[in-house]
């Protein structure tokens, strides 16, 4: 019984810490950057919304299907509960999950004329089929708002004020508010996601790509499969969406374009996806990059540019790769006598 | 509107049929000898605009002169690319693929940065004034690409079949062993498939800087179309890529004509997603990619 | 009726006529060998009966259903399974894991009790059940070994312990003793056999090797040119003279 519960703990402490280090973000950020911590808090909600479409992105990569129109299904999402939420004051326990039926529609009529195309003629496949998705969102100015995009969408609110579990969004606390409604939305979707990854799912779109005819033979339809994971993916990627609308108030269709598109991909290269923490660590570290890189920020597209080509070169595999490496290393150092 | 509109927007269409075929066929080459996928094709038919726009506009060369140089400038990036980013990924093509997308962004940063990026650059067009020919009334500019579109294909043709170099690269893009085995040099029939792959993006670009705006992200709606058209012509058939390159040419200014331009683009993918689904290995292919 | 029927199975590939028209009857509980020169169509008759191709004519009918033009995967759901002449397996995995994913793959999942469920028990069973066909063919001692580190005979059983991991009743097998010596040829010929006798599997292969063949199956059809050229048990296949002479000169292992 004991054993059991320390090799629960071996394996969590990793992800107990840092949700606890998130969950204290807050009071941190205040501690050390005053007033205006409560502004930097920003950040790391987008951080956490790109950590939950890095994590979508690599479901999606565990078929060996890699899509270029990942963006614009989180796009739906957002535009999706930016729509319900301002022109119909819906509220965010029904957009989100709203949002995430339609985007899973959308992804299953973009995944149809793909299904029996693979590599390549996929990739690109899927590129101009977002980009379709991206020009209604242009063309229609009702209701998704033209090139212009939608603007003042109502921040996210419980009950009416007055009621006891009214949380408010609204004032001055709902930096705060708001940061920990991503917060737990964000550890929810990467539960689920892990539980996915793990599961017999899991293992049967990790099987289609190391062996699709195989898999044929004992009865998994591959195409069917396909189509699966695109939904799946989908749906995630329409959380993040929705997690963002709310965040920045304002979408048009440039958000979603090719080069944020890109970026998601240099993420999860950078990062890996052979392991669940790749992504995890290409969207920290590249963030930091990116953050670093403010100052020069017309020369930021070469630099990323500089890094996909130099991880695709150099280290295909990702950084993860490094993981046990680095955890060797430490134990080394510490002096644990475990044969590795 | 009547149908006196109609040579004119053929006679659009034959043009537009054009630089998409100049584009695409430069994509289909480069996937069909070693599947080396360029995401960044769009900014080296920038680059050949840019290069227009520098030796024509800014050093006075003679229009013909800038396109042509635009041939060997774009090309050496072509094979720049094969070098640094495709020979160390082959194999991976969607590894590939993706650094190229890291190198698009080097190459707009750069242009960016040596010319600005504020205004778009505008090319005096070299030969002005519309014409009347067969009825159509469309710029003796845009009339003039279709015998330059006409005579690269055609040069390639003749290449690709009667020169050894280019009977070497088709050798190559039907059996990369066999070919290795008969002494054929895989680098080199690399090197130069990026490199028609590149000039043939390049004179596009340099063909239409009088006629669009030159700015560093012009290159990204012509790349769309450029993969739309290999898709439906099968990924690494160049006759596909030509005759792909009229049919989305035709419906994309029809299209344009009576509705917009968005729209054109619009019904170009619906038309590629139901080629999909008929024939996945697109219209003159026959390579499962 | 047959347990397998296959009524004028005939499949062009543009010109060329690779199966022109063949019938097969197999019976249940026995082991059928195909045979046939090299390019007689052996391989793509397989191919259209095990769904991975799509028959041009011609009709195949399992325990009384039809199932020609279903999709493989549909085929090997309705209990008829075949394994590959290539190593097919899961690279990444051991020999239990691979046999335990070959079963439950096939199971019906909802994604809510993926997400949600627990598996437990199911998976107890299969464990069970994975450990038990291992040790029948014999791999018991690879169990926990990487697939990819197997030899080439003990990936060729691994291939055909997935199948059986999805229990079957016809068992489908390319070419089982592709590329083996003759000590793992034996072993194969007697799991093939053990199969049959103890689990009741009918198995239906297609193999170049004579000795095998003539030592394995109840009967054999002989297929040359695309067309049946005989049928029967191996004793009167040895005799035959059409037989004969479609493969004179090309083989002499003939028993």
């Amino acid at each position: 019984m004991l054993k059991s519960n320390s090799m629960f703990i071996k394996r969590w402490w990793p992800a107990a810490t840092i949700i606890i280090v998130f969950a204290l973000a807050p009071q941190l950020f205040e501690t050390f950057w005053g007033r205006m911590g409560m502004y930097k808090l920003v950040l790391l909600q987008v951080f956490l919304a790109n950590v939950v479409l890095a994590q979508s992105y690599r479901l999606m990569t565990t078929t060996g299907d890699w899509t270029l129109c990942h963006y614009i299904l989180m796009g739906m999402g957002a535009y999706t509960t930016a729509i319900l939420a301002k022109f119909y004051g819906v509220p965010f326990y029904l957009t989100i999950p709203v949002a995430a039926i339609c985007t899973v529609a959308v992804s299953f009529l973009i995944a149809l004329p793909l299904s029996r195309t693979i590599g390549f003629a996929f990739f690109i496949g899927s590129f101009a089929l977002g980009e379709f998705v991206r020009y209604i969102w242009e063309k229609l100015h009702f209701p998704f708002g033209g090139s212009r995009g939608l603007s003042n969408i109502p921040r996210p609110e419980m009950g009416q004020s007055g009621d006891w579990y009214f949380v408010d969004f609204s004032s001055r606390m709902d930096i705060s508010n708001l940061y920990y409604g991503t917060l737990i939305l964000a550890i929810f979707a990467l539960i689920l996601l892990y539980r996915l990854d793990t599961s017999r799912f899991g293992n049967a779109w990790k099987s289609i790509y190391a062996d699709s005819e195989l898999c044929e033979s004992i009865g998994i339809n591959v195409t069917r499969y396909r189509i699966l994971i695109f939904c799946v993916a989908g749906f995630f990627a329409s959380l993040a969406g929705s997690l963002l609308a709310y965040q920045w108030g304002a979408i048009d269709p440039d958000n979603f374009g090719m080069i944020e598109m890109v970026y998601l991909i240099i993420w999860v290269v950078v990062g890996g996806v052979k392991t669940y923490w790749g992504p995890l660590i290409g969207v920290a570290s590249m963030s930091l990059v990116f953050e670093l890189t403010r100052p020069f920020d017309e020369f930021r597209p070469l630099i990323f540019g500089v890094i996909l080509i130099s991880s695709l070169v150099f280290m295909p595999g990702g950084l993860e790769v490094l993981i046990p490496r680095t955890t060797r290393f430490f134990k080394n150092l510490v002096g644990t006598k475990e044969v590795s | 509107m009547g149908l006196d509109i109609l040579p004119q927007t053929i006679g659009n269409a034959l043009v537009l049929g054009s630089i998409y075929a100049m584009v695409a066929v430069g994509l289909a080459i480069a996937f069909g000898v070693m599947q080396m996928a360029n995401f960044s094709h769009g900014e080296l038919f920038m680059v050949g605009a840019y290069c227009v726009y520098v030796l024509y506009t800014l050093f006075g060369w003679p229009f013909e002169l800038a396109v042509i140089a635009s041939f060997p400038i774009v090309a050496l990036i072509g094979v720049i690319y094969e070098r640094l980013i495709f020979r160390p990924t082959r194999g991976n093509v969607l590894a590939g693929f993706m650094a190229t997308a890291g190198a698009g962004f080097i190459l707009q940063v750069l242009i960016s940065e040596w010319y600005g990026v504020g205004l778009p650059k505008s090319v005096q067009v070299p030969y002005p004034g519309g014409s009347d020919f067969l009825m159509m009334a469309i710029s003796w500019q845009r009339l003039a690409i279709i015998p330059v579109t006409i005579a690269m294909v055609f040069g390639l043709w003749y290449f690709l079949t009667k020169v050894k170099d280019g009977k070497a690269l088709r050798a190559c893009a039907q059996d990369p062993e066999a070919s290795v085995l008969q002494g054929i040099k895989l680098n080199k029939m690399t090197a130069l498939a990026m490199a028609i792959s590149g000039g043939f993006a390049g004179v596009g670009g340099a063909l239409m800087a009088p006629i669009v705006s030159v700015n560093p992200y012009m290159g990204h709606d012509y790349a769309i179309i450029a993969f739309i058209v290999v898709i439906v012509g099968g990924m690494s058939s160049i006759p596909g890529a030509v005759l792909a390159a009229f049919i989305l040419g035709f419906i994309h200014t029809f299209v344009s004509t009576f509705a917009d331009s968005v729209y054109g683009m619009m019904i170009g993918v619906l038309f590629m997603a139901i080629v999909l689904i008929v024939k996945p290995t697109g219209l003159l292919g026959n390579v499962k990619v | 009726m047959s347990f397998l029927s296959v009524k004028k199975l005939s499949k062009h590939f543009g010109g060329l006529i690779a199966n022109n028209e063949i019938d097969l009857e197999v019976e249940k509980g026995e082991i059928r060998g195909i045979i046939g020169p090299n390019g007689a169509g052996k391989t793509t008759f397989f191919n259209v009966i095990s769904g991975f191709y799509q028959p041009t004519s011609g009709s195949v009918t399992f325990k009384g259903q039809n199932i020609s033009g279903k999709h493989s995967s549909e085929i090997s759901k309705l209990g008829v399974v075949r394994t590959f002449q290539r190593a097919a397996l899961f690279p990444d995995f051991t020999v239990l894991e691979n046999v335990v994913i070959a079963r439950h793959l096939r199971a019906n999942n909802s994604l809510v009790s993926a997400i949600f469920g627990n598996q437990k028990k199911a998976e107890e069973a299969n464990v069970k059940r994975s450990t038990e066909i291992i040790e029948f063919l014999g791999l018991g001692d690879e169990i926990e070994s990487l697939s990819s580190n197997l030899s080439h005979g003990h990936q060729r059983q691994l291939g055909v312990a997935m199948a059986l991991a999805t229990e079957p009743e016809l068992l489908m097998l390319d070419e089982p003793v592709a590329g083996m010596n003759s000590g793992e040829k034996a072993v194969m010929v007697g799991m093939v056999k053990k199969i049959r006798d103890e689990w009741g599997v009918t198995v239906l292969l297609v193999e170049h090797d004579m000795r095998t063949v003539m030592n394995l199956c109840d009967r054999i059809t002989v297929i040359d040119f695309g067309e049946k050229l005989a049928e029967g048990t191996p004793n009167e296949i040895k005799n035959n003279d059409k037989v004969i002479e479609a493969y004179l000169g090309a083989d002499d292992s003939v028993a």
